[in-house]
């Protein structure tokens, strides 16, 4: 691996003088952003005759949004500027959603965002390499799986219905986590780092068999198998949509890290067999698909939820309802799985494909760190594998919304209620944000080589 | 890996790009089929955050209330007055509507009110529909005492006022209470005795000897024959297999006056006999019997399978031809009786508006018809006051008023049961009057026919005492 290393000179010069343009052109997308939040919240707020305290959570909003601007000033002076814009708008759509739909979660859900960005702001601070990353895959690995084993032994379900999947892990009643998510992430990083290093022989010390060509199963073998634990984890506990997400991450990096379309073939196939076997084994799967092929019969029991997101969507028309003004209530876990046919009647056309616009900004601004860091193998599918993790879950809810696949239980990421969803999701966005910078030293370099860490330019 | 990394970006774009469709798909060329569909919960939100407006009695107490729920704006309509239900009615998400809240729907839902362009800016801004306000002319109270009055009896009773012919109250029992719709819905429609039914304005009845008033003064008016008139034979009449007999006392029944004051059939089959069937129909016509009255509520009106020129004048004179009538029509030949024999136009509705605007009066239904002469009218009159002095409805006598008042019997049905009616009458002043119409169901004996007759009489007591 070369091109990480820099002359102190020219480090020195990007530091004092901070990349103007990109610092400009984020804070201009941060105040549009702002704005619209702002704006969308004043509204809810006077459509609902809240009282005007309430409008603490978009101080929070505002508060996080200029501190993660001013540390990316200051530590990623170069880093790509559309990415934590973008990100801010949507959680902060999302932060006006749960006040909207479950007005009892929006505090939990304003400090799950101060966590989040913290935690994302702590990304910045890691080290342009992320050797770490890559050189403890098992470990991370492991952990993950540990911590999603756990659900199987300790696993709660908010809700306390004794029937729910158990999916996430509590303090006492406090606050819940759920594991999958940090999973999702931690498969991510170990894939990357795996497939960086192997995918050269995988490709080239492939078995041939007749007319067939199969990759090495010695190279291949600890990839199955950790991702097959993985998978055993997920459907024991019943979150098969989660496990199809995982699916879809795990074909898309070997995909995109061997060039190989036979891997895509072979997992399109693998995931129908899936589908046809799930459909026979699982009450839950073969509901999903029936209330997709066909809801209008059962639109008052079974098929319920996707014919209210239907009608709520078709309430939206091309503008919308207005904010708070249209009755989204009416859908199931509206502010969880179904924030999007929210954002559909409420919003209308206009909003969702706001939301479309800016996930496919976020998707897009990924693979591009992608293909710009092709010397950098790890950080490439790195990177590659946030923006599909990202792209394939806002397309796995949403396309099960408008009823284009069967529903999946999975979050629309940043906009949906949910601590844990959150939480990875901006991790994610941190890592990317690190990698799009890769010439400015980390924070802990700085501080050893006696350099100022806070400085303020003229 | 750069072909892999462009083609994975180009096939999530293109995904993305297929849920924008689907959503153009749901949005815009199904919302139309979407947004009709009977299980839209949207539709009955709206439904529900209509504001409709108020019901007032003729002095603006409100008859009707809403209640407004400050998030969901969905608002509980309820009725501080369940005796009014009979005129009023009620308005149930479920269970449509009845009673003025059915005849006035559009005015009262807001759906007349608006322009094609307000109703836009209301649905662009979200406010809910409102509805105008309907000003009655039943009084409050002589409508409770009405209820009161009726309750443990299967009858009606309508009290209007004379010559202006507004309507003062509209009794019906059993009833039912417009609040607790919803949860008896079931048994109120299954019950026998029809409390939802409008016995008032729909219930169609033998009139039976309630109709010697008209049938005295059709014969007065052609000069057939004097109240003193003597008469022998009999009193009472078999009809099928019944008999219906006389209200009052039969001891000294000996003149057609005397048959009158004690509501004798027999007598009267004589005089309709005398008048022929031509000029008793065209003196049942005039009264308003062969039609459904002009009114504000639905009314009722009998199905006759041949014209009244064609019927048995006998059977015709003492209300057991194929004739029925409603107590409303009772009530307006009540309100004939005391106004010189002209039928009063009715009026239930006194007056409109639409939000933010001033009231607007209301036109009667129907118009006034005059009947037979005012002399003759004035002859049947003084032998109703006899009637409450001294003959049939004695029961409806009030200390310090003087009332006019005929008592009659119907047979009912083949079991030979009897029903009971009163009509009457007392002056406000001298242009003024209130009219009664009373109608009992199933009574157990020509005794008790009195019953109608009290309840008539408190009746015009409640009115006396309202503030006309």
């Amino acid at each position: 691996m070369q091109g990480d290393s820099h002359p102190p000179a020219a480090e020195l010069a990007a530091w004092i003088e901070p990349q103007a343009g990109i610092t400009r052109r984020e804070r201009t997308l941060l105040l549009l952003a702002g704005l619209f939040v702002v704006l969308n919240r004043v509204g809810l707020l006077l459509a609902r005759q809240e009282p005007w305290v309430n409008l603490w959570a978009v101080g929070v909003w505002c508060a996080c949004a200029v501190t993660w601007h001013l540390v990316l000033n200051r530590l990623l002076p170069k880093r790509d500027p559309f990415i934590m814009p973008v990100v801010m708008l949507l959680a902060g759509w999302g932060l006006t959603l749960v006040a909207r739909l479950a007005p009892a979660f929006a505090t939990r859900q304003t400090i799950w965002l101060v966590i989040a960005s913290g935690a994302a702001i702590f990304m910045m601070t890691l080290p342009p390499r992320l050797r770490f990353l890559q050189r403890f895959r098992y470990t991370w690995l492991l952990a993950g799986l540990l911590l999603l084993g756990a659900t199987l032994l300790f696993g709660v379900n908010p809700s306390g219905d004794a029937f729910a999947p158990r999916l996430w892990l509590g303090l006492r009643g406090l606050i819940y986590f759920q594991p999958s998510e940090l999973l999702k992430l931690l498969l991510i990083v170990f894939l990357a780092s795996y497939l960086a290093e192997k995918r050269e022989i995988i490709v080239e010390d492939q078995v041939k068999i007749g007319p067939w060509r199969l990759p090495p199963l010695s190279y291949v073998g600890p990839l199955l198998l950790m991702w097959g634990f993985c998978m055993i984890l997920l459907v024991r506990q019943r979150d098969l949509g989660t496990a199809s997400l995982f699916f879809l991450i795990f074909l898309a990096m070997l995909y995109a890290s061997t060039d190989q379309i036979g891997y895509l073939i072979a997992g399109a196939v693998l995931l129908i067999l899936a589908g046809l076997v799930g459909y026979r084994l699982f009450g839950v799967v073969r509901l999903r698909v029936d209330t997709w092929w066909n809801p209008w019969p059962e639109a008052s029991d079974r098929a319920f939820q996707i014919v209210q997101s239907l009608l709520a969507i078709a309430a939206g028309g091309l503008f919308g309802e207005g904010v708070g003004q249209g009755a989204p209530i009416y859908i199931p876990v509206v502010h969880s799985d179904f924030v999007f046919a929210a954002i559909a009647e409420e919003w209308g056309l206009t909003g969702a494909l706001g939301v479309i616009g800016c996930m496919a900004v976020l998707v897009s601004r990924a693979m591009r760190l992608a293909l710009h860091d092709e010397r950098r193998p790890f950080h490439a599918l790195l990177a590659a594998g946030i923006g599909i993790a990202l792209g394939a879950q806002t397309w796995m809810i949403m396309a099960g919304v408008t009823k284009i696949i069967p529903l999946t239980g999975v979050t629309l990421p940043f906009v949906s209620y949910g601590g844990s969803s959150l939480l990875s999701s901006f991790i994610m966005i941190g890592l990317l944000l690190r990698i799009s910078d890769p010439e400015s030293q980390s924070f802990y370099t700085r501080r050893r080589a006696g350099k100022p860490i806070i400085e303020f330019a003229p | 890996m750069t072909d892999s990394l462009r083609r994975l970006n180009r096939a999530m774009l293109a995904a993305l790009a297929l849920v924008a469709l689907a959503l153009g798909y749901w949005g815009l060329v199904r919302r139309g089929s979407l947004e009709a569909r009977d299980d839209n919960p949207r539709r009955v939100l709206e439904e529900q955050r209509i504001q409709r407006g108020q019901i007032l009695d003729r002095h603006g107490t409100p008859l009707t209330t809403a209640e407004v729920e400050a998030e969901s704006r969905v608002v509980t309509r309820d009725y501080p007055y369940p005796a009014v239900a009979p005129v009023v009615g009620y308005y149930s998400l479920q269970y449509g509507v009845g009673g003025i809240e059915a005849a006035y729907d559009d005015l009262l839902r807001g759906n007349t009110a608006l322009t094609p362009g307000e109703r836009l800016l209301n649905q662009w801004l979200h406010r809910s529909q409102a509805g105008g306000d309907i000003r009655l002319t039943i009084d409050l109270g002589v409508q409770q005492a009405v209820q009161a009055a009726l309750a443990g009896h299967k009858g009606a009773a309508v009290v209007l006022r004379v010559p202006d012919g507004e309507v003062l109250a509209i009794g019906s029992q059993p009833t039912f209470d417009p609040n607790t719709l919803g949860e008896n819905w079931d048994s109120l429609a299954a019950d026998d005795d029809a409390p939802l039914l409008n016995r008032a304005t729909q219930g169609l009845y033998q009139p039976g000897t309630a109709l010697q008033s008209i049938v005295l003064g059709a014969a007065l008016n052609t000069g057939l024959l004097t109240p003193s008139q003597p008469w022998q034979g009999d009193l009472s009449v078999v009809v099928g297999g019944g008999t219906l007999p006389c209200v009052g006392a039969t001891e000294g029944v000996d003149t057609i006056a005397q048959a009158y004051l004690q509501a004798c059939p027999a007598p009267f089959q004589a005089i309709g006999r005398q008048l022929n069937a031509r000029r008793l129909g065209a003196a049942l016509t005039d009264f308003g019997l062969l039609d459904a009255p002009a009114f504000s509520l639905p009314t009722a009106a009998p199905d006759l399978s041949i014209p009244p020129e064609e019927m048995d004048a006998a059977l015709t004179a003492i209300g057991q031809s194929e004739l029925t009538v409603s107590p409303l029509q009772m009530a307006m030949v009540a309100g004939a009786m005391a106004n010189q024999g002209r039928v009063p136009a009715l009026r239930l509705v006194e007056a409109t508006r639409t939000p933010g605007k001033a009231w607007r009066l209301e036109t009667a239904s129907g118009n006034p018809r005059g009947t037979i002469s005012p002399e003759s009218i004035e002859e049947v009159d003084s032998l109703m006051r006899r009637a409450v002095m001294s003959g049939d409805a004695r029961g409806a006598a009030l200390p310090d008023h003087l009332v006019y008042g005929h008592t009659g019997l119907a047979l009912a049905g083949p079991e030979g049961s009897l029903n009971a009616w009163f009509i009457g009458f007392v002056r406000l002043d001298s242009q003024r009057a209130v009219a009664v119409a009373v109608l009992i169901e199933d009574i157990r004996g020509p005794q008790e026919a009195s019953t109608a007759a009290e309840i008539g009489g408190q009746a015009l007591l409640a009115a006396l005492e309202a503030d006309l």
